[in-house]
């Protein structure tokens, strides 16, 4: 009888899966960035929060001490806000508007699934592999992280 | 009479044309502007938007064709104005947040989401569909900064001419 409700419990698991519709798009910072250490996977709105923490401490102390300690990946979406990473024009004037900007933004946590894996190669460019899925029915965190590792 | 009816009038239209925002932009010289592309500026960011129904509710769909020139827009303009990149800093799509969706080819797909009536709630589809004749919130840079997510305008620019039409 056990054995019976196993079955029916993993053959329910299964054809969730097999019946979640969703997408996944890959982009990168630039094309030549090949592979990388995953630094990041979560909810849409989880990486912004993250990438605010960032650009707030740099706000906050406005040098790219403000983000020693960070780890490397952090290390290399900071370097982005900064002079530092690139010349980046108006950089005073954009870090306004990462922080400006958030609440909509998180908004589309209760909204599809929107989930973000982040890889960061040894020079500090990134690459995404977003995923996009419908709730109904939805996937578990860990079978979203599994799909996107294997991108 | 005629002057308070006239006095309305004009504090009605000044409040109108008050939410429509940003200062209009010269055209560079070497840039084709399709007659509907309309370019304001409010500080460092551009607003781009056609004067075209681009379908909406009414649809239920994206027009890719229009939003395609509307990209071509602005690659071009930015090309002609001197700048190699771009970000967008529209409040569903931010790059500056860290969004990473920065080529055609990734917005080709967002907006080609399988199924698209499930998803027709996400931030993305709410937003394009909200309003029929979208608007495209732009920063323009001359620079690539390491790490973040930015449009290449050379390469933009080659994959919508094909919606400059």
């Amino acid at each position: 009888m056990n054995a019976l409700k196993t079955l029916i419990l993993l053959i329910g698991l299964a054809g969730t899966s097999l019946m979640a519709d969703y997408t996944t798009i890959i982009t990168k910072t630039t094309p030549s960035m090949n592979g990388g250490k995953e630094i990041f996977f979560g909810t849409v709105g989880d990486y912004s929060q993250y990438v605010s923490e960032i650009s707030k401490n740099i706000a906050k102390h406005g040098t790219l001490g403000a983000i020693d300690g960070m780890s490397k990946g952090a290390q290399a979406l900071a370097k982005g806000f900064t002079k530092e990473g690139g010349n980046f024009v108006g950089a005073g004037a954009a870090i306004g508007i990462v922080v400006g900007l958030l609440d909509p933004y998180v908004m589309s946590l209760y909204e599809d699934q929107q989930y973000v894996l982040i890889r960061a190669d040894k020079n500090g460019e990134l690459e995404a592999i977003m995923f996009i899925g419908d709730k109904h029915p939805s996937l578990s965190d860990e079978e979203i992280h599994k799909i996107l590792k294997n991108k | 009479m005629k002057t308070i009816k006239y006095f309305v009038m004009v504090i009605t239209a000044a409040f109108l044309f008050a939410g429509c925002g940003g200062s209009q932009v010269k055209v560079p010289a070497g840039m084709n502007k399709p007659t509907t592309l309309h370019i304001s500026k409010e500080g460092n960011v551009y607003i781009f938007y056609l004067w075209e129904d681009v379908g909406g509710f009414r649809e239920n769909k994206i027009n890719i064709e229009k939003f395609g020139k509307n990209f071509n827009g602005i690659a071009n303009y930015g090309l002609a104005s001197g700048y190699s990149y771009m970000a967008m800093v529209n409040e569903n799509f931010n790059n500056l947040s860290g969004y990473p969706i920065n080529s055609w080819k990734a917005m080709y797909k967002l907006m080609n989401l399988p199924n698209e009536n499930n998803h027709y709630n996400s931030g993305f589809y709410r937003y394009m569909l909200a309003a029929n004749q979208p608007r495209f919130k732009v920063v323009f840079l001359k620079e690539r900064p390491k790490g973040l997510f930015v449009w290449d305008l050379k390469q933009l620019k080659a994959d919508t001419d094909k919606y400059s039409k």
